[in-house]
């Protein structure tokens, strides 16, 4: 159990003079589930990719696998040493079935050259049984919705003896069912003396799953530790280096104020009888597993989708809202994943940022832009918001992290919304920039807008909402107030039957 | 399976072909007889040759432009040879496709190892094979082809006389063309070669991370084409009896769009061989059709294009349908 797999030690690499990783010491044993954190840019991919023998470290470091010491580690002989990559995107074939997704590797691995039905099937339902889970062998992997295609890849990668099964970001896209049916799979493996490595942002997944876990902050290995000696404060401070206050002070919300109710909505095989009210100033969590309805309730209200029957009310008024450009003209907003963040161009001015998303609103008569007006907007937000710059003029990237979050704040507040519908907005974020868009939307909670985030993290919710819906299997069942609930309590909501 | 066949586009195409004889054949009675069908077999047999080879391409994420000069370069070169030394038809046979073999290979240098973007290095070869014909050629027109060329195109392998005294029959160039696309299939679907090529096509960098030899997958498919063009020269001068500079240049538009009608993605990775032949079907029998409706063949590029607009428009369409629905909940 204690045996050594994978050691490396002294690493460095540099990127054109960036120092991606520098002088890591790192060390895996046999059947252990070992965690790697670190924020972006952290140096976990360059790591990862050096085990892989994608990435070539600088010279003067020593890596030893299976007692066996490399001077240079390439593709293959990582891939001979037991070693498989799943990568964050997967690394799919969408118009090539299951079964020869599943197989392919273990075909050129043997270099044949004619395909067997019959054996890539047989090869295809042992990977699946193995990890517990059921997929159709003969569809095409890009019919498949994005957590079976994950499966499919977890299966590519367990066909064969491998000693080490590198996951980068496993659980990106997955639901919570299906994490917990991974995270069996990665306990069979383990009991099977294989070693996992686990690259991973969300804490609790960590805690539940690793054996030990290793921090990487700006390229240096900031420790390796058992996982039973850490809490979850430590953790986030060793990645980040810096303090997080964690209970945050939430403003009360205006609760004589409705700014958006549902009545009743219905949309067959989707969602079903959905009420709820959100309020100015309020930010309600919706938080449900991946099929849910979650999202499909929200583009309904967003106008994409029209719902079968309902009704829908803005500030007391029944709206039937038929297209995206209804919705947007009665101030809502509607933002998937990490669009709220996403939303700047780090190589141009904080003015062009801030006009960015309503250009159209800014032409003058000779329809060119209005100069005198963009100076305005510009001028007032700084002031507004107390954004440290020069000018407006200033590159975004210039500004520090905090500045940037205003400009972004100013420019979703000079579209002057009602409500905005988040659709997990820190998905697939570091911890410390979660910080970011968390204060961001509190932020714009506090100027009285109302918004809707929809999320798969009962923390997330628990601590950054004011009220929160629970969705399951296309209805609401049950509402509860943050401050009355506690995560495992809300945890155990969710995923009872 | 079957619900996967009733929605696919070979369905729809073949439909779509069955439709469109009936209306013709309302028009002009002679058109749905067994004798123009077998000669519409016959003749579309060049154009299916090379349309499979386009095809494979296209799957790769490519696209070749160059297989009309290749076509027409090799056909001039092994005429020109097999006038003045014996040789009988196998030979010739043998000789173009070996030549359009080594015409694909430069492609396949090129777009491996210079990451050009397919349709430059293809645009560049094709300009440099053709002119490098017409300028060292002073007169690229050959007359005087020989004999045992004609004899292939009028050899059947089943025929039969009808009642007004016409042979009609499944011509031995038919037989070439199917062959041609049985081999292939069998390629692309049992063999990790042809899988490789599905592979690039349909995500490039997973394919380089799974180990696939993407240099060998390359060479195969732009040889292949090279290959298939060679053969399509010597089944045109069989048909045509003399060797023109430009005629098969012509072609190009026809085929890719006949490919494209067929199913095939220009983004690759998508399309079957069935479907290949089924866009080459289409735009035979719409040549084909306007003949018998005494149509000005002017207009054959304007109905073609119409319908390579119109349905590969539907097509388009409703997958942004099916994008813009929303997932069902899982039960």
């Amino acid at each position: 159990m204690n045996e050594e797999f994978l050691s490396l030690k002294n690493v460095s690499k540099s990127f054109s003079g960036v120092q991606a990783l520098s002088h890591v010491d790192f060390s895996l044993r046999r059947g252990e589930v070992h965690c790697l954190v670190g924020e972006n840019g952290s140096g976990k991919s360059t790591l990862i990719k050096i085990v892989a023998g994608v990435v070539q470290p600088d010279p003067g470091c020593e890596i030893i696998i299976n007692k066996k010491y490399f001077r240079k580690l390439t593709t293959i002989d990582s891939m001979y040493e037991g070693i498989q990559v799943i990568y964050q995107d997967l690394s799919l074939f969408p118009n090539l079935t299951v079964a020869e997704n599943i197989s392919i590797n273990q075909y050129l691995e043997e270099s044949k050259k004619v395909i067997k039905r019959r054996e890539i099937n047989s090869i295809a339902e042992e990977a699946i049984n193995k990890i517990g889970t059921q997929l159709d062998t003969s569809i095409l992997v890009g019919e498949l919705p994005i957590a079976k295609q994950q499966l499919v890849a977890i299966c590519r990668a367990i066909t064969r003896g491998e000693k080490l099964i590198i996951m980068d970001e496993p659980t990106s896209s997955l639901g919570k069912k299906d994490i917990d049916n991974l995270f069996s799979v990665i306990r069979n493996l383990k009991m099977k003396g294989i070693s996992v490595l686990f690259v991973g942002h969300k804490l609790n997944e960590i805690f539940e799953i690793a054996d030990r876990v290793t921090v990487l902050r700006d390229g240096k290995n900031i420790g390796t530790y058992n996982i039973d000696k850490l809490d979850n404060e430590q953790l986030i401070e060793m990645m980040t280096g810096k303090k997080i206050e964690k209970s945050q002070y939430m403003k009360k919300y205006d609760s004589k104020k409705v700014l958006l109710e549902v009545k009743d909505l219905t949309k067959h095989g989707q969602f079903k009888d959905i009420c709820f009210k959100l309020y100015a100033g309020e930010i309600l969590g919706i938080i449900g597993l991946v099929g849910s309805g979650r999202t499909e309730l929200a583009l309904s209200i967003f106008g994409l989708t029209e719902p079968d029957s309902g009704n829908i009310f803005i500030e007391g008024i029944l709206y039937k809202i038929n297209s995206v450009k209804d919705a947007m003209n009665l101030g809502i907003g509607y933002l998937p994943e990490n669009r709220l963040i996403q939303g700047l161009f780090m190589e141009h001015s904080i003015s062009k940022n801030m006009i960015v998303t309503m250009i159209h609103n800014l032409i003058n008569k000779l329809r060119l832009l209005d100069k005198k007006r963009i100076r305005n907007i510009n001028d007032t937000w700084i002031k507004e918001l107390d954004i440290k710059t020069p000018s407006s003029e200033l590159i975004v990237k210039q500004l520090s992290g905090g500045n940037q979050q205003r400009v972004v704040l100013s420019k979703w507040l000079e579209r002057n919304p009602k409500i905005l519908i988040l659709d997990g907005p820190t998905i697939g974020i570091d911890v410390g920039a979660k910080e970011e868009i968390h204060s961001i939307i509190k932020d714009l909670a506090d100027r009285g807008i109302g918004i809707i985030m929809i999320s798969d993290e009962v923390s997330e919710v628990v601590h950054h909402s004011h009220r929160i819906l629970l969705m399951k299997e296309g209805q609401m069942p049950s509402e509860f107030s943050s401050s009355s609930i506690t995560e495992s309590e809300l945890l155990g909501r969710l995923s009872e039957k | 399976m079957g619900r996967k066949f009733l929605r696919s586009h070979e369905l729809y195409l073949f439909l779509l072909i069955v439709v469109y004889s009936i209306i013709v054949n309302s028009i002009s009675k002679s058109f749905l007889t067994a004798e123009n069908m077998f000669d519409i077999l016959k003749s579309s047999s060049i154009m299916g040759v090379m349309a499979i080879g386009v095809f494979i391409v296209m799957l790769s994420g490519g696209i070749d432009i160059s297989f009309p000069a290749i076509a027409t370069v090799s056909m001039y070169v092994t005429v020109r040879l097999l006038e003045r030394f014996n040789g009988n038809l196998l030979i010739a046979f043998v000789m173009a496709s070996t030549f359009g073999i080594m015409f694909g290979c430069v492609n396949a240098f090129l777009v491996y190892y210079f990451n050009i973007p397919t349709l430059i290095v293809t645009l560049g070869t094709s300009s440099i094979f053709h002119g490098a014909m017409l300028s060292i050629a002073k007169i690229p027109h050959i007359y005087t082809v020989p004999g045992y060329f004609f004899e292939f195109s009028k050899k059947y392998i089943f025929s039969w006389v009808n009642k007004e005294g016409i042979t009609i029959g499944f011509s031995t160039m038919t037989c070439t063309m199917l062959i041609i696309a049985v081999v292939s299939w069998l390629i692309l679907r049992y063999t990790m070669l042809g899988r490789g090529i599905y592979a690039i096509g349909g995500n490039l960098e997973a394919a380089k991370r799974a180990g696939f030899n993407i240099m060998r997958i390359q060479f195969f498919i732009y040889s292949w084409i090279g290959f298939l063009s060679g053969i399509a020269s010597i089944l045109y001068v069989s048909l045509v009896r003399h060797v023109h500079p430009f005629n098969l240049m012509g072609m190009l538009l026809d085929v890719i769009a006949a490919v494209v009608l067929g199913g095939a993605s220009l983004a690759g990775g998508s399309g079957t061989i069935l479907g290949t032949f089924l866009g080459v079907g289409m735009i035979y029998f719409i040549k084909n059709s306007l003949i018998f409706m005494k149509i000005p063949s002017y207009w054959d590029p304007v109905v073609i294009g119409l319908v390579i607009i119109v349905s590969t428009g539907i097509n388009a369409y409703s997958k942004t349908l099916g994008r813009r629905g929303v997932t069902i909940i899982e039960s």
